[in-house]
């Protein structure tokens, strides 16, 4: 399908990755290539003698770090024994990883994927304390630095030492992997890449029997089914089952997409042993029409675009009917021994899901949802949508530079889509740049209602240029507060406030995603005046004299500086 | 063996090889191409190619022949 291979960012955009190892990793960066083919990417492999050099002035997308204990200094291998020269080793490194980390404090840094150190390869049978220390410290280090830190102690475990390693290939030419090996990080490495360029999972659709419990509910029973321990496979539903409870507890939306008469599953699910029970899903969908149709359903009521979709079926005629109708959804298949399931569902679905970085905001997410369903409801009540907003009593209030709200600002750029006109993604640590600049604005918005808090949802970043023009780099909406015209209230308060600081000009752009359709005419709407259009870009001036604000719904403004 | 061989080199150098291909005609082959095709050569046949022949491995007879030798 086309649709499913294009870019879901800026779509003419090449996506750049510089490698930094001290090691010879070629062909590593072809194999890299074509595991992301579909996303034009060009990678690079730097000089293996400055990986942390060249890391630092890295102006790519992203940068891949990956140090091998064999190769970390021309002896370590033979002095490993040594207490203090480990130690030494390990100070030099942290220093090395906190400087990277200084120089990474800049505008359109790159994001940094890297390996932790890994002993094995060193001392196999007696994994010696030195090692063990000299690798925690160095991966304490690298913790700090990146979310996206791959296991290669696992990557190694995976493949195993015997089929990953090429000695002859380390003592001629430092090159000390197979190239199947070589195959199997690049195809780690790009998993985590798509990952941030796609953006992380939102929503986990769930089959019922023998995805969330063994057996068939409508045959066996809700007695019959198995989901605890006192069966071995009942121990695995139930292993799953816990493992999606603590998804949602991070805020990752559930649902369930099943056939089966709705009487027989709820039954099942009003058992008191059973970790999950109805009121764990955002949205139920028991019955038997088709699959596709049904998550079709479930998105628009939970307005969630269907490539934040994860779907978990045991059904092979499921799955490839999702995969072919639906390819924009991650379809993934129970494996067919039980006894691997709980060991798939922790290394094949959960790193879909962003565990790393979770604010309140995701914490609360389903309460918002739940106060969506009581708007949909009042909204049937009123003749216009005027009338609507009117009664929901809403109220933006608007900070400027707020220094406490950067991981939620940061999470923001990642995470929405729909409603992003340029879809930058920014890291905490660009976002702290970008609030203590003093040529950037970071605008953002909470909203709240009569029927709840919405939390922040709505953000603006500005660049000053000179000759008293300003440039809206990034205007965002999350998409649980799109359709109350929100974003009319919001750009007219910071529209108001930079002409009171004195600029005269703003400048705008539409970059075309595969998601961003509702905006496309977004800034005609607000009237500002297109003066340059490309396939995938829309760019806009508006003079500040001529603007006069576009909100007409009584909307509260609070505003602090 | 000579296929196998062009198969592989083929893979690693991505231009069309014929019986003249050798580090010295072509610029593709250089010192990280050649490191490739020691490896693979090492990879799919299942052997260790000895310090004093790496040098010599430089085209696509001189590696044909030695294959031939060694497990042909």
């Amino acid at each position: 399908m086309s649709t499913s291979r294009m870019p879901v960012n800026n779509a003419d955009q090449q996506v750049s990755v510089l490698v930094c190892s001290n090691v010879t990793l070629h062909p590593f960066d072809e194999f890299l290539e074509n595991e992301l083919e579909s996303f034009n990417v060009k990678v690079k492999i730097a000089n293996f003698d400055n990986v942390w050099m060249d890391a630092e002035v890295a102006t790519t997308d992203f940068v891949f770090i990956h140090n091998d204990i064999l190769n970390l200094t021309v002896d370590y291998a033979a002095r490993f024994t040594d207490k203090d020269y480990s130690a030494s080793l390990a100070s030099h490194f942290e220093s090395r990883v906190s400087r990277l980390k200084q120089s990474l404090q800049r505008v359109n840094a790159p994001k940094i994927i890297s390996t932790n150190l890994a002993g094995t390869a060193l001392c196999l049978s007696h994994a010696h304390h030195n090692v063990e220390e000299m690798c925690h410290r160095y991966n304490s280090a690298i913790g700090g630095l990146t979310n996206s830190v791959l296991n290669f102690d696992q990557a190694l475990a995976d493949f195993g030492l015997v089929n990953s390693l090429n000695w002859s290939g380390f003592y001629r030419f430092t090159a000390p992997y197979k190239h199947d090996f070589l195959q199997y990080l690049a195809k780690l490495v790009a998993t985590e890449i798509k990952r941030q360029i796609i953006g992380v999972k939102k929503v986990l659709v769930l089959d019922c029997d023998n995805t969330l419990w063994g057996g068939v509910v409508g045959e066996d029973g809700a007695k019959g089914i198995k989901f605890d321990d006192s069966s071995p496979k009942g121990k695995c539903f139930n292993e799953v089952q816990k493992l999606i409870k603590s998804l949602s507890a991070l805020g990752v939306l559930l649902a369930v997409c099943s056939k089966n008469n709705f009487e027989d599953a709820a039954e099942a699910f009003a058992q008191e042993a059973l970790p999950l029970t109805m009121d764990s899903f955002s949205c139920v969908k028991i019955n038997w029409e088709d699959k596709t149709k049904n998550i079709e359903e479930i998105a628009k009521a939970l307005n969630i675009g269907l490539d934040s979709f994860v779907f978990l079926d045991d059904s092979s005629f499921e799955i490839s009917n999702m995969l072919s109708r639906r390819p924009e959804v991650t379809s993934l298949q129970v494996p067919e021994s039980i006894f691997s399931y709980p060991n798939f569902f922790r290394n094949q679905v959960l790193p879909l899901f962003n565990l790393s970085s979770i604010t309140e905001e995701d914490i609360s997410r389903a309460i918002y949802y739940n106060s969506e369903k009581q708007r949909t409801n009042v909204k049937a009540e009123f003749d216009s949508k005027e009338e609507y907003i009117n009664s929901l009593q809403l109220e933006i209030h608007i900070k400027n530079n707020d220094l406490d709200s950067v991981a939620r600002i940061a999470q923001m750029t990642n995470k929405t889509n729909q409603f992003n006109l340029t879809t930058k993604r920014y890291s905490e640590d660009e976002i702290t740049a970008l609030v203590e600049s003093n040529n950037v604005n970071v605008f953002s918005g909470s909203v709240q209602d009569k029927f709840g808090d919405s939390g922040k949802t709505i953000l603006v970043i500005v660049n000053d240029l000179e000759n008293k023009v300003a440039v809206l780099d990034t205007f965002l909406m999350s998409c649980r507060v799109i359709g109350r015209n929100l974003e009319y209230a919001f750009l007219d308060a910071v529209i108001n406030d930079l002409k009171q600081t004195g600029f005269e000009q703003i400048r705008a752009k539409y970059v075309k995603t595969l998601k961003n359709s509702q905006v496309q005419d977004l800034y005609d709407r607000f009237g500002f005046i297109c003066d340059k259009e490309t396939e995938n870009v829309r760019e806009y001036y508006l003079n500040l004299a001529e603007y006069t604000p576009k909100s007409t719904e009584k909307i509260g403004i609070k505003y602090e500086k | 063996m000579r296929n196998k061989v062009v198969e592989l080199l083929t893979k690693v150098l991505k231009v069309d090889i014929n019986d003249d291909s050798s580090s010295e005609t072509m610029p593709e082959w250089d010192s990280l191409a050649h490191m490739r095709i020691v490896v693979m050569i090492e990879d799919s046949f299942n052997i260790e190619v000895e310090d004093e022949m790496l040098p010599k491995l430089n085209s696509l007879g001189s590696i044909v022949k030695y294959l031939d030798n060694k497990i042909g």
